[in-house]
């Protein structure tokens, strides 16, 4: 079964849960989200009696096959199953809407137990262990798991540990954060509903690799890193509503937003630990522009290197993410973006080396060549510039996939993953994959 | 990195787009670092910005100053005033003095902290001032044998910490040795004299006497008027601190006080004085022995140490005051035992 149609359902169920907790009772947005969800176990089921989801080993399985990049997409979904000790989840043909809405309310936590004899069933025909494909899962992809875990905490309890922090960031380092093509292809995870804490975490990959790339060695990385995943720790604090309104911002959404530098500092300064004071200082000064603009105004003070290298960061991450207000942008064109802010926005130095190590095309790009065929870039080895043929038909790759090399073929326009049908995670999953059995 | 050509909405070699003005912007940012190995410049400029371990406190620092300029919520504001309440007593509680030092300054030196929020820190200061906190202080800082790295925090301290330390100075059951607390007062009151020659005023000589000596052990001259105002106290215990402070404080400047002091009613303070003068280098130490030896006021047996004390020195004039004072006619009393003294000081110097 196609990891794309298990996400596909586990997106859907995701967004219906996130309405059941947002929008008030009756909203059109929930019978929207339930129409999707409704549609996508359809597709899931198309030709099957039954699909069943089992949740183990921290993880997703949708048959017996692993979905390790859903599993990190749809992390906070797949803890809230843990903790409702949802093992598994059998969608039978022909679902009907009232079932798959009681999930969704299940799994949002409106919902204690849906009925038994339903067409949706829990922990009815969980997969043994040893039925199950279970891949290893990279320490990258644990450690992102982590600090997905580290900053909801902070959110629920309101508390930030500087310790735990540290500890999901040297996870980080010792699963190969500090390589630029692994932290790249891992910051393409992207989720709409816990956007702050999805962001954190690729600003801090982004922000390592860079490090690295500039020669910082592991005790500057370790300090960088926690700056960078803390860097928008105040949002949590703020009026989180505001950041999912669509259409632009208002006047006083804008005022909470602006907040969040100084609201993020406090919080780090309130905390003890190593690495707190450059972390504070990386929250405070991450929206202050090398020309001294921004905010909150420093006074014309030039902010911190580490400031300097998350604010690039979250700058790329944010323009190539998709916000209520605006679509997604594609990484080339957030390259074009920073350097239009170079000297002003950005430091100019930083931002060469940004672009140096991301390339061209980023690891994750996904790429129209003139011929009309679709290649995802992998990473950039040893200045050999590859990617892998996806499929058209189906946005997958092959059983034996087909490895283009850039220098040899002419690229007519950078695509976004919904424009391409393709989700690069997931891509990137079976690419591993490949190489593993090739290995 | 960018190709010559920067006209609008042309892509270079990397693929980017590059536009009108920003264009010109950018390039002239890459231009500045263009050269030979543009690449090992601009990792040269990184690696002189990395941050050493020193530096993390002082990048916290300047944190919390900026977050105390632009943090104009109360709330807010006063959450931020009991996270440096709690750098203080961590640092102390951690033995780092010098940090704690460095957090108290970060407040209390010139403020960046809207003035209409004085009270806010005001009652900060009187948090971190309270008396269990600096109790935790002293007996903290006396279990460290007094290190010199706490000097900047008790100087910073201000007020409150001088009143704590008057207070258990006149306790019957200090927390730690009276000793420590002169000492705590004198660092209290190095920034300001003020703040300890204030309690010079107070009614109990005990206190009165212990202040005295701080004031001389902070070492700020600009405190010796307040100590000279005490020279006529009532108690001749205060008065022989007063005069070991001018003589610290004051160096030659202090030798008339202490000539004057050679006739005070108290043995104690003229014994003190004596010493003082003997310590002191001043060439006004023998003329003013002299003038007292000439006035016989004193006791015979001080007479004669003061005319040893001279004969000791190594002054000019010595000889010629020892040979006045020997050639002395009338002789009964202290002035016999003066000229004989100095007869026989004479015979000795000779010898």
């Amino acid at each position: 079964m196609s990891e794309l149609l298990g996400r596909s359902f586990l997106r859907a169920l995701f967004h219906a849960g996130q309405r059941y907790l947002r929008a008030p009772a009756g909203d059109g947005s929930i019978e929207d989200a339930v129409s999707a969800l409704v549609g996508a176990a359809e597709v899931l089921t198309a030709g099957r009696d039954e699909v069943v989801l089992t949740i183990q080993d921290d993880a997703f399985f949708l048959g017996t096959d692993m979905l390790p990049h859903a599993s990190l997409e749809f992390n906070g979904m797949l803890r809230d199953m843990q903790a409702r000790r949802i093992e598994s989840v059998t969608v039978l043909s022909g679902a009907t809407r009232d079932d798959l809405a009681d999930l969704a309310a299940l799994v949002s936590g409106h919902r204690t137990d849906i009925p038994a004899e339903g067409t949706v069933r829990l922990n009815e025909r969980p997969h043994r262990s040893d039925e199950l494909e279970v891949r290893p899962v990279s320490d990258l992809r644990r450690s992102y798991a982590d600090s997905l875990d580290t900053l909801r905490s902070v959110s629920r309890e309101g508390r930030l540990h500087l310790s735990d922090v540290t500890g999901v960031v040297e996870g980080f380092l010792d699963g190969g954060a500090a390589d630029a093509g692994s932290s790249l292809l891992m910051a393409t995870i992207h989720n709409h509903d816990e956007m702050t804490f999805y962001h954190s975490v690729n600003v801090c990959l982004l922000s390592l690799a860079m490090g690295r790339f500039a020669g910082l060695h592991r005790e500057q990385l370790v300090d960088l890193g926690v700056g960078a995943l803390l860097h928008d720790i105040g949002r949590v604090v703020i009026d989180e509503s505001a950041l999912h309104n669509p259409g632009r911002l208002t006047n006083e959404d804008w005022a909470q937003v602006r907040l969040h530098p100084q609201e993020g500092a406090l919080a780090i300064m309130a905390a003890t630990g190593r690495g707190q004071e450059l972390a504070a200082a990386v929250a405070l000064e991450h929206h202050v522009r090398m020309d001294g603009t921004g905010y909150p105004d420093m006074g014309g003070r030039r902010p911190h290197l580490y400031s300097r290298i998350v604010a690039i960061a979250d700058a790329y991450d944010a323009i190539t993410s998709y916000r209520p207000y605006r679509p997604a942008r594609t990484p080339n064109e957030a390259l074009r973006v920073l350097l239009e802010g170079a000297g002003t926005a950005h430091d100019g130095d930083l931002l060469r080396v940004f672009i140096e190590m991301m390339g061209i095309y980023p690891p994750g790009s996904l790429l129209r060549l003139t011929d009309d065929r679709v290649v995802m870039v992998t990473a950039n080895d040893d200045g050999a510039r590859l990617g892998v043929e996806v499929r058209a038909a189906d946005g997958t790759l092959s059983d034996d996939p087909v490895v283009v090399s850039l220098d040899d073929v002419d690229v007519a326009a950078q695509l976004l993953p919904d424009e391409a049908a393709v989700d690069p995670g997931s891509l990137l999953e079976a690419v591993e994959q490949t190489d593993r059995a090739e290995r | 990195m960018p190709g010559a050509n920067g006209s609008h909405g042309v892509a270079d070699t990397t693929g980017v787009e590059w536009h009108g003005e920003q264009v010109e912007r950018a390039r002239a940012v890459f231009d500045s670092v263009s050269g030979a190995s543009a690449d090992h410049v601009i990792l040269e400029r990184i690696a002189a910005e990395l941050p050493r371990a020193e530096d993390r406190l002082v990048t916290g620092i300047g944190v919390f100053r900026d977050l105390l300029r632009v943090e104009v919520r109360t709330a807010k504001f006063e959450r931020l005033l009991r996270t440096w309440v709690g750098k203080i007593t961590t640092s102390i509680r951690e033995r780092d003095f010098a940090t704690a030092g460095i957090w108290m300054r970060a407040l209390t030196e010139s403020p960046t902290y809207p003035p209409e929020f004085q009270d806010y820190v005001d009652a900060a200061i009187g948090e971190v001032s309270r008396s269990d906190h600096l109790d935790e202080l002293v007996v903290a800082l006396a279990e460290e044998d007094s290190p010199a790295e706490a000097i900047p925090l008790l100087g910073a301290w201000g007020k409150p910490l001088v009143d704590h330390l008057i207070g258990g100075i006149v306790v019957d059951d200090p927390p730690v040795n009276r000793r420590h607390l002169v000492d705590y007062l004198a660092w209290a009151g190095r920034n300001d004299t003020r703040l300890i020659t204030a309690h010079l005023a107070d009614d109990r000589w005990f206190v009165v006497r212990n202040v005295a000596i701080a004031v001389a052990k902070a070492g700020r001259p600009a405190a010796a008027p307040a100590l000279e105002s005490m020279a006529d106290h009532h108690d001749d215990r205060v008065r022989v601190e007063v005069l070991r402070g001018l003589a610290y404080l004051q160096g030659d400047d202090a030798v008339p006080r202490l000539v004057a002091s050679l006739e005070d009613e108290s043995h104690r303070v003229r014994q003190v004085a004596a010493s003082l003068l003997r310590a002191s280098p001043s060439p006004l130490v023998v003329p003013g022995i002299r003038s007292v030896l000439e006035a016989a006021a004193i006791p015979p047996e001080e007479a004669e140490r003061l005319v040893e004390l001279v004969a000791e020195r190594r002054d000019a004039g010595v000889d010629g005051v020892l040979e006045e004072l020997a050639g002395r006619r009338i002789a009964m009393g202290s002035a016999r035992a003066i000229r004989d003294a100095a007869r026989a000081a004479l015979k000795r110097r000779s010898g």
